[in-house]
């Protein structure tokens, strides 16, 4: 066996070969400096494989907090179209926008603010404060110009990058405005996590940190407790407000997906996924029962008088007579969902005294209904009862006493006359309608508004309806307060309820349950689907119904005597129905004074009920009559509502003037 | 040459091209090795410039690549033609090649509008589309320099005046000028690399600690007068807290040599490089590349590459007749691995980070011609001491035992060791 130092003799021999002596001492030398450098050359591969094992887990962190970002797409939102299936109320467009996606590894914010301010017009201290957010995705400006985009990307700023985002457009503008409702971006507060504290007991792998998490809190203070941060949603997101836009959000609203993202160091984005994911992520498009021209006519009388009327606002609707579909609903002054911030931003959280633009009257503005709900009275007593409508009414007149507060009639009856409740609706008596309803009684009168779902929810598929106080908080009803309720005092309703009540006359009884969306077409397909009628309820007899339609026909249609004017709410061309109110306005617990709401509830055409429109208008200043304020809007709208009907028109008042 | 070397003779590419080869023959594993390097380090360069980012924005993915393989080609070129220039041709011109590149290290700065500015640095000579940088020619003169002085003064090779003196005038003169622009990397490889060869020829230990001493005294001064252009030679240090601004480079290229695993995530699908996150990647960090395509078994395998080119290496000094020539492999060798150790201990973060390519695989103009330059001198070297008429003297000549030197340092050396 030949020893170690043997070799090394041998390999230092062969090394120096036929070499000179200083030649070989050279080249051992420099075998020496070889093998020094290939044991550089093994350490900086042993040090560079521990580097792997001990630091693998926080740099593959490192590298997917730098590069990995996700977007969240929400497909393309569904239309909104009109009973006609063609015109449509709302859409969706792709508009440019600026975003900010993940903060790159050089951006200088301050730098980045100041450069895009000028060519987006917005505060450049605002825009650096919004950039010193940890949100991943900063939405910064939507719908950009043409030179706005080309401006930004001139400017080439790295992170910063033009997307294309659905925008939520409404063609006509404020026509239904606020039966639509409005989208908007989410709020700091709504995009905040959510932080909830993990309770340690719960999980047995947790519960051995409870000693480390005390000992932690009793040192410094600190409270190690682990926490599960969420966010529910991500700051770019639009949220449905109000509306349908709010109550078909589901429907409307296009499946969300996450999209897997790249970025590079420079900000830039590269999607993981296909533009197909997208594409099936598209909300369904609803049919409202709507029609657009009824509704433009609605809403030109609406705005019209109560311009001329010098009102607050406005509200009205009309429901098909025979079904009780909604065909039209307004509230003026009205909302451009367009626009929304003008009139939804600074005025939300006060109280409504009917000129907030954001509110949808129609079912946000519960009202005493005054005079109107005499009819209410009528339905109540026929169907219960408690008279007839020829029952006599003696000694009943004007002024009267309702416990101590002192009524009387605007329109009183001649010496010697004697109320029946006929004439006692048409002359909208008060102290009549005091007596039928202590005729009724408190016991029955309440259990009538409950069943006719008076001071109740309608149930209408729109978000926010108001009642006021709810009737069926009321435990009972004194003899007061039905004299008080009889003709229309104590309880509170919407224009909308009152409008069903209509219906239910027209209806024979039946009230008909409100529903806007009738009909619902899914996102890859052209078939229709029809939603059903929701079933309508019988709230009173048919006798009843037949009789209090009688009652407010001849309300409208009584002949005058000659030389005098018609009602001022019956239609020049048609035959109508209906009931007039003046009520005092009561804005939070107190009467306003001298401030009213007018109203009318009626149909037309008087024998074959087509249409049912419960108009209001708030607290107008040239008539506080109802007659006269709101009437005219009523007999407008009936002329020209029912051509559109396709009903026939008949020149009542020349007919009645030449006989 | 070996029983391998015979057994194999006939597969060796023929010599018959090359001026007086007289039946030598080329490195054939140090040429393997050399060739594997190229190809991989194309590839690997490819897949650098190969980002997302330059596609989107309309960019030419293919830019650095064609160039990088134009300048393959002239270095390929300018390889045949080194093949040419016998070892004595090479020893007579080494102080003018020296001189040269001197002169050019002073013209960037010198003539006006010749020099090319680019990251901070002034490096470069613009030459009509092409850029030249001065700084690899001055490696390449400055290790055939070494080479013949320290041939000339071995007998005094242990005098620090006379032995090391002219070589540690050339370094820094180099140091100035290479400081100037700033380039740390190639002094810090020329340090080193002169150090070695100091080791090699045998000065005495107090010469040595002499030379690190004064080193380490000029590199303090130069920190405490320049402390930022040497800030970044600490940065290994305190990476942590520079992460994000001195030490941005360094924290990426190791992430994604981390990244990489054991064996890689495949060629071109390097996410964090290609990402954009590793400045320079092409260049100056390409075995962080290497380290996330091919993984910690890839850059073994590339490391035992470069150990195969400095033991085939060390085994033609052996071969070559004559100190000149002994020195001028070695130092040749060792220019060609020494950058590549470096280079990696500088992805690695044990050394400062200061731009030095990888020889073979990193992007670069001059220095991949003068790399081939380099290898073609190194085999020139070989064919001359594989030459038949050389393999007979070699095998003829007996051993010797002292050969006293005959010129002047080496009368001077024994006077001064008689006395």
């Amino acid at each position: 066996m030949m020893g170690v130092r043997e070799k090394f003799r041998r390999l230092r021999r062969w090394i120096a070969g036929s070499n000179s002596q200083t030649e070989a001492e050279i080249l051992h030398r420099m075998v020496g400096v070889t093998v020094l450098t290939l044991l550089t050359l093994v350490f900086f591969v042993i040090k560079f494989g521990a580097l792997q094992k001990n630091e693998i887990e926080a740099r593959a962190t490192q590298h997917a907090h730098a590069t990995k970002r996700a977007k969240t797409i929400v497909g393309r939102r569904g239309d909104i179209y009109d009973r006609t299936g063609n015109k449509i109320l709302a859409t969706t467009s792709l508009e440019p926008a600026v975003v900010l996606r993940g903060v790159p590894a050089y951006f200088d914010r301050k730098s980045a603010a100041y450069q895009l301010a000028v060519p987006l017009d917005m505060d450049p201290e605002r825009l650096q404060k919004s950039f010193q957010t940890t949100s991943e995705n900063i939405l910064i400006k939507e719908r950009l110009t043409e030179q706005e985009v080309s401006a930004v990307e001139k400017l080439g700023i790295s992170g910063i990058s033009i997307e294309h985002h659905y925008h939520r457009f409404y063609p006509l503008e404020n026509l239904l405005g606020s039966v639509l409702g409005y989208l908007s971006v989410v709020t700091s507060e709504e995009v905040a996590p959510v932080i909830e504290v993990l309770d340690l007991n719960s999980e047995p792998e947790l519960a051995k940190w409870i000693p480390l998490v005390d000992s932690l809190r009793a040192i410094t203070g600190y409270d190690a407790t682990p926490k599960k941060v969420t966010r529910k949603y991500q700051p770019d997101s639009y949220l449905a407000r109000k509306g349908i836009e709010l109550s078909y959000d589901d429907v409307l609203r296009g499946r969300s997906k996450r999209l897997g993202q790249v970025s590079d160091s420079r900000g830039r984005l590269f999607p993981l996924g296909s533009a197909e994911d997208v594409l099936l992520t598209a909300g369904d498009s609803i049919l409202l029962s709507v029609d657009v021209d009824i509704q433009m006519v609605l809403d030109e009388q609406i705005e019209a008088h109560v311009k001329a009327q010098d009102a607050r606002g406005g509200m009205g609707v009309i429901l098909d007579a025979k079904t009780g579909d909604i065909l039209a609903m307004s509230s003026y002054p009205f909302l451009d969902p367009n626009n929304f911030k003008a009139a939804c931003g600074a005025t939300s959280g006060q109280v409504d005294d009917g000129s907030n633009a954001c509110r949808n009257k129609v079912v946000e503005f519960p009202f005493e209904p005054g005079s109107i709900a005499k009819m209410i009275t009528a339905m109540i007593g026929f169907d219960v009862g408690a008279f007839e409508p020829g029952t006599r009414l003696p000694g009943v007149g004007s002024p009267c006493f309702v416990g101590r507060n002192r009524v009387r009639d605007t329109h009183g009856l001649k010496k010697g006359e004697e109320y029946t409740v006929s004439s006692a609706f048409r002359h909208s008596s008060n102290c009549a309608f005091a007596e039928l309803g202590s005729r009724i009684g408190g016991k029955r009168f309440l259990e009538g508004l409950i069943r006719l779902g008076v001071g109740a929810k309608t149930g209408i598929d729109l978000p926010g309806e108001r009642i006021g106080r709810a009737i069926t908080s009321r435990t009972r009803m004194t003899e007061i307060d039905a004299k008080a309720a009889g003709y229309g005092y104590g309880y509170y309703t919407s224009i909308i309820n009152m409008a069903l009540l209509t219906a239910a006359v027209t209806m024979d009884g039946v009230k008909p349950k409100p529903q806007l969306v009738i009909g619902k077409r899914s996102h890859d397909s052209d078939n229709l689907e029809i939603i059903p009628r929701p079933k309508p309820q019988r709230v009173i007899s048919k006798r009843a119904a037949r009789q209090v339609k009688q009652l407010m026909v001849d309300a409208i249609m009584w002949e005058p005597e000659k030389g005098r004017a018609y009602h001022p709410a019956r239609p020049k061309l048609y035959s109508a129905a209906g009931k007039t109110g003046t009520a005092r306005i009561n804005l939070g617990g107190n009467y306003t004074q001298k401030a009213y709401n007018t109203s009318f509830v009626g149909f037309a055409p008087a024998e074959e009920p087509e249409i049912v429109v419960a108009l209001t208008l708030i607290d107008p200043q040239k008539n506080k009559l109802a007659a006269q304020a709101v009437g005219p809007v009523f007999r407008a709208v009936v002329d020209r509502v029912l051509p559109i009907r396709g009903i026939e028109a008949v020149e009542l008042e020349e007919a009645h003037a030449q006989r | 040459m070996s029983a391998w070397s015979v057994k194999f003779r006939r597969f060796w590419p023929r010599t018959g091209f090359i001026a007086n080869s007289r039946g030598g023959q080329l490195d054939i594993s140090m040429l393997l090795a050399v060739v594997t390097l190229l190809v991989v380090g194309t590839l690997l360069v490819f897949s650098t410039t190969l980002k997302p980012g330059i596609v989107a924005a309309g960019g030419d993915p293919y830019f650095n690549l064609k160039r990088h393989l134009i300048f393959m080609g002239i270095g390929i070129g300018a390889f045949v033609v080194v093949l040419n220039i016998s070892d004595s041709v090479l020893n007579a011109i080494a102080h003018s090649l020296l001189l040269i590149s001197i002169i050019l290290l002073g013209a960037i700065y010198l003539v006006p509008n010749l020099g090319v500015t680019g990251g901070n640095s002034t490096r470069w000579l613009a030459l009509g589309p092409f850029t030249f940088q001065p700084s690899e020619l001055a490696k390449l003169g400055f290790v055939l320099y070494l080479a013949k002085s320290l041939a000339h003064n071995q007998a005094v090779v242990h005098r620090f005046v006379y032995g090391l003196g002219p070589a540690l005038v050339a370094f820094g003169l180099l140091t100035v000028l290479l400081l100037r622009q700033p380039d740390v990397g190639s002094v810090m490889v020329l340090g080193i690399l002169m150090i070695l060869m100091f080791l090699v020829a045998g000065t005495g230990r107090w010469n040595l600690w002499a030379i690190l001493v004064g080193g380490a005294i000029g590199f303090l001064i130069m920190v405490v007068a320049w402390p930022a252009k040497f800030q970044r030679v600490f940065t290994p240090l305190y990476l942590d807290q520079v992460s994000h601004g001195e030490g941005y480079q360094l924290t990426h290229a190791i992430t994604s040599l981390v990244l990489g695993g054991t064996f890689g995530q495949g060629l071109g699908q390097g996410a964090h490089h290609s990402l954009g996150f590793l400045p320079a990647s092409h260049n100056d960090f390409i075995m962080a590349v290497a380290g996330e395509e091919l993984g910690l078994f890839g850059v073994a395998c590339l490391m035992i590459l470069y150990a195969v080119i400095l033991i085939r290496g060390v085994a033609t000094a052996r071969l070559v007749q004559g100190l000149f020539a002994k020195y001028a492999v070695f130092g040749l060798t060792m220019l060609l691995v020494l950058p590549a150790i470096v280079h990696l201990g500088v992805n690695l973060g044990l050394l400062p980070t200061k731009g030095l390519v990888c020889p073979f695989m990193s992007y670069g103009g001059t220095a991949q011609v003068v790399n081939l330059v380099t290898f073609g001198l190194i085999q020139r070297f070989h064919i001359e001491a594989t030459a038949e008429d050389a393999q007979v003297a070699f095998a003829a000549q007996p051993p010797k035992t002292v050969e006293p030197s005959t010129d002047e340092g080496g009368r001077i050396a024994a006077a001064w060791r008689s006395a």
